[in-house]
């Protein structure tokens, strides 16, 4: 693939990149970095940056995927907690979204991705699993996972 | 209320036509709000990061690539070079701050006629590329940011430098006519830059320094023309 056609692509796609790299992230300069990492990524598959349909999800699972792991590795650093995700507090699951805050980082990425997409950007079920390239059943046999353990995580440490 | 999520918001970026979340959007102010946030945030990378990023992105898949940036890249060493022996020669003239403790911002537009120096004020196109060189006697926390005719603050650079330096990276201006002023601050740390810039407003013609900043500081003013 030629410099000019991966420029293009990297105008076309970055600014999707970015956004969902800012909203995980909440840094720009983090962010800068995060987007031309998971570019870089994305181009290993150049044919699905070429098709329209096919080129959203791919890189809004890489894009996830990345940043989730830079926050795990932030915070194993001591730089950043997970309790900056951008969460909106007049939502009706306001309080299911308190709870992915304070316990994402003890699960595995897969299981982030998907308590992420579903808890915190309001995905469906359905949309979820397209975007990770999961089934659906997978979805909700990890989030329904996810939100048993967490509640006996919060129970634990509450008492 | 069950409004979109981010992932349809985007789809409805890319093809408003084609989006599933056409009649919601139009009927939801919060999600109108999200999306010009988005949108701001789209800006931000084809101004900011694209420039800045690109070459490292194209590293792997290309030996060489001629780009504007890299014409400015490759040039400024010669160029600052050039517009230290002009003022050496003629003098700073009446708008130039930039001595003040022995920090200078140089900044050079990729033009068609090719690479050049920018002085206090000049014209260049409204979507020019731009790259900066920066020279300090001292180690410094630098601080580069813009402000556009509106008042609204840019974050371009926050990094250590020391001596003369040609940052990495680069700026495309935003294709909107009007005057841009760039500030570079030797020192206190970018939240206070940040906080200086937002006082400056509509006046970047007329501001030639941060108010309150006591820090070396040097300012540039250009006119971007379509």
């Amino acid at each position: 693939m030629g410099g000019d056609h991966i420029a293009e692509l990297y105008r076309q796609w970055g600014p999707a990149i970015y956004r969902r790299c800012l909203r995980l992230l909440h840094d720009q300069e983090g962010a800068r970095d995060a987007t031309q990492e998971v570019f870089r990524k994305a181009l290993s598959s150049p044919e699905k940056l070429s098709d329209p349909d096919l080129a959203l999800p791919f890189i809004y699972r890489i894009a996830t995927n990345h940043c989730l792991n830079e926050r795990r590795n932030s915070g194993r650093r001591g730089e950043t907690e997970l309790a900056d995700l951008d969460m909106p507090s007049d939502h009706p699951d306001f309080p299911t979204r308190r709870l992915v805050q304070r316990v994402l980082s003890r699960f595995d990425a897969k299981t982030q991705s998907i308590a992420v997409g579903v808890l915190v950007d309001g995905m469906e079920h359905e949309e979820v699993a397209d975007a990770l390239g999961i089934s659906r059943k997978t979805v909700s046999r990890k989030l329904q996972r996810f939100l048993e353990h967490a509640r006996k995580y919060l129970e634990r440490s509450a008492a | 209320m069950n409004h979109p999520s981010e992932l349809k918001l985007e789809r409805h970026l890319l093809d408003p036509s084609r989006s599933s979340v056409q009649s919601h959007v139009e009927g939801c102010g919060d999600c109108q709000s999200r999306l010009a946030l988005m949108e701001k945030q789209g800006e931000d990378f084809r101004r900011f990061v694209y420039p800045a990023t690109l070459d490292k992105v194209l590293e792997p898949h290309t030996r060489f690539r001629f780009t504007p940036l890299k014409a400015l890249w490759l040039a400024a060493p010669a160029m600052g070079l050039a517009a230290v022996l002009v003022m050496v020669t003629r003098g700073p003239d009446k708008d130039y701050i930039g001595e003040k403790g022995g920090f200078e911002l140089t900044a050079y537009a990729a033009l068609p006629d090719g690479t050049r120096a920018l002085g206090n004020g000049d014209t260049v196109p409204a979507n020019a590329s731009l790259r900066f060189h920066v020279r300090t006697k001292k180690e410094c926390a630098l601080s580069i940011l813009s402000i556009d005719a509106s008042g609204q603050v840019s974050k371009l650079y926050t990094q250590d430098v020391r001596g003369d330096v040609t940052l990495s990276g680069g700026v495309r201006l935003d294709g909107k006519e009007g005057p841009e002023r760039f500030f570079a601050v030797c020192g206190p740390g970018y939240a206070e830059v940040d906080q200086a810039a937002r006082h400056v407003g509509e006046s970047v013609r007329e501001m030639q320094a941060l108010p309150g900043v006591k820090a070396p500081q040097s300012s540039l003013l250009i006119e971007k023309k379509q």
